[in-house]
């Protein structure tokens, strides 16, 4: 197990109420695709934040690569395990050229020197941006600069990558270059964990991790937390379009063979219910 | 009409003195009480747009025209046009600063000239109208509410001074799926009772279910321009169409790959979809 949290508990003021998070379980398995959703406030980039430290642990355990997060000497090492990109692009620069940038981080964790240029470059050729080195990073767009964010993470070979909200300010364009390169990170062995609004980027998850109110509601595959019309209602959320059809179908009386959850399934579906009339 | 927008270009000076053209000949109008949606690419140009509609820099070349003035011409009273034209910002809840919600809402109206008791009724106003209780809120930080709470009350603070022409940049970006259906009826609530709203967005089911016009701009360029569905439907037929699609036409061209399923092209919304189905379907899969 990569990730290991036991009865996580916490709160922004100090015992204050309500808690941010309250009586966490989480395992996530080396090479998972975790996608979490929930509405604003359940608790995701709480939870999130706790597995690089970026918040202290106050109540519970946990345990990422092997390491307890509580174990400050192991803090360094824990955050170039497990990287993070956020939401905004334009926060997440140091540098207003691509390669210092990434180079910034390698630098802090002290890469002998003549590494770094080789690292830079095959960091930017991950994400699809070979060739922008000495671009002034304000030139980029949103997609552009998202990725090279990606690249600067990637350049520290962590084990996990985590997307908060990643692909919230882009425009469709950008948003599907992001979702593609996590999938390619994804094939390539790394961990993705994916928090997000849009339901339609956790159909393609490994596991969906459902959060209200700073409790984990549901955790399953795709199938089993997106089609489920009654969890999804309990935690304020609106299923994917191709699961809110088959249901409204089915009111009027028109049964699909079986729920869809992509765009494409419910297209094979209607062609199959057509063909039989 | 509420703004005019007459062959108006826009230049900023960039790294190592090169120029770039942010808008080029631009020239549309929006009638007073329209919904008007904007959408476009990253860099397209959208945000100089709005400030530009806003007041907040004059184009470099062209003239816009708000309620029939010309707000860059010699004498204007631009701070009339703070009044009558409000602008959210994307992520507003950054330019939240004072020390309690109150305070924050009432910055608006400080040089308004009403008296203290219209003040406070005012910010109820707003920030009922957001949805809050005023009573419970009102003396909480700004800075300790929740991401979505905090955006709610930096809104408030835009709409206390009751502007005519409310401008939204991306105004449900990092919101809730139930967020966003809650903001977009408040904002159709606005637009019922008078307000005319312009709302530069991403997503494509928020325009087409939401505004009456639709400009779409690419690379600077006002490339079409017309009542919401029709832009849509031509949407289709360009290039860059896949990604300016709803999903409801997405699903319109899946179903008709090898010619399996041909619906109507005029449907865009989900509703449009759910009906189209149940007539076609109709009779289909029962027990």
């Amino acid at each position: 197990m990569l990730v290991e949290g036991k009865k996580i508990s916490f709160s922004y003021d100090f015992g204050g109420s309500p808690l941010a998070l309250q009586d966490v379980d989480i395992t996530i398995e080396k090479g998972e695709f975790v996608a979490i959703i929930g509405p604003n406030g359940s608790g995701k980039s709480t939870l999130v934040k706790h597995f690089n430290a970026l918040l202290q642990l106050q109540q519970g355990e946990l345990r990422v690569a092997q390491i307890d997060v509580r174990n400050e000497k192991d803090i360094w090492l824990l955050r170039r395990l497990c990287g993070m990109v956020f939401q905004n692009p334009d926060n997440q620069f140091v540098s207003s050229v691509v390669e210092e940038d990434i180079a910034f981080g390698l630098e802090n964790y002290e890469v002998p020197r003549a590494e770094i240029p080789e690292r830079v470059r095959s960091a930017l050729a991950l994400v699809g941006m070979g060739g922008y080195e000495k671009r002034p990073t304000n030139t980029l767009s949103g997609g552009q600069k998202q990725r090279v964010a990606i690249a600067g993470v990637l350049a520290l070979d962590p084990e996990i990558i985590i997307f908060d909200e990643a692909t919230a300010m882009l425009d469709p364009g950008g948003r599907q270059e992001v979702i593609k390169i996590m999938h390619k990170l994804h094939r390539a062995g790394k961990t993705i964990i994916a928090i997000t609004h849009f339901v339609e980027e956790a159909t393609a998850a490994d596991k969906v991790i459902l959060m209200h109110k700073g409790r984990i509601l549901a955790c399953g595959s795709p199938q089993a937390v997106l089609t489920n019309l009654e969890l999804m209602k309990e935690a304020e959320m609106i299923p994917p379009l191709p699961v809110r059809l088959y249901y409204d179908l089915r009111q009027a009386g028109i049964c699909l063979n079986r729920c869809p959850l992509t765009e494409e399934e419910l297209v094979e579906e209607i062609w199959q219910l057509r063909s039989k009339m | 009409m509420a703004i005019k927008i007459e062959n108006v270009s826009y230049s900023y000076r960039q790294y190592a003195g090169e120029t770039v053209e942010a808008l080029k000949n631009i020239s549309f109008t929006i009638e007073t009480g329209d919904f008007t949606g904007i959408m476009g690419p990253t860099g397209s140009g959208k945000t100089t747009l709005v400030q530009l509609m806003a007041g907040l820099r004059a184009p470099t070349g062209g003239r816009v025209y708000v309620n029939g003035e010309d707000i860059n011409a010699k004498g204007y009273d631009k701070s009339s046009l703070r009044q009558r034209v409000g602008v959210v910002f994307q992520y507003p809840e950054y330019q939240l600063f004072a020390a309690t919600v109150e305070k924050d809402v009432a910055f608006g109206l400080k040089y308004s000239g009403l008296s203290r008791r219209k003040v406070t009724a005012r910010v109820r106003w707003a920030l009922e109208t957001m949805g809050f209780d005023f009573e419970k809120i009102r003396d909480q930080s700004p800075l300790a509410l929740s991401g979505g709470e905090k955006r709610r009350v930096a809104i408030a603070g835009v709409i206390v001074t009751k502007p005519q022409i409310l401008i939204f940049d991306e105004p449900i970006a990092g919101l809730d799926p139930c967020g966003r259906e809650n903001f977009l009826q408040f904002v159709k609530q606005m637009n019922q009772t008078g307000t005319t709203i312009i709302m530069v967005s991403h997503n494509m089911e928020a325009l087409a279910e939401y505004t009456r016009h639709l400009l779409v701009l690419e690379k600077g360029r006002l490339v079409d321009s017309g009542p919401t569905r029709e832009v849509f439907a031509r949407l289709k037929q360009r290039k860059t169409g896949v990604l300016a699609q709803t999903k409801a036409q997405r699903i319109v061209t899946l179903l008709a790959a090898g010619g399996k399923l041909a619906l109507s092209p005029a449907i865009v919304t989900y509703d449009d979809l759910l009906s189209a189905l149940k007539q076609e379907l109709a009779g289909g899969g029962r027990g």
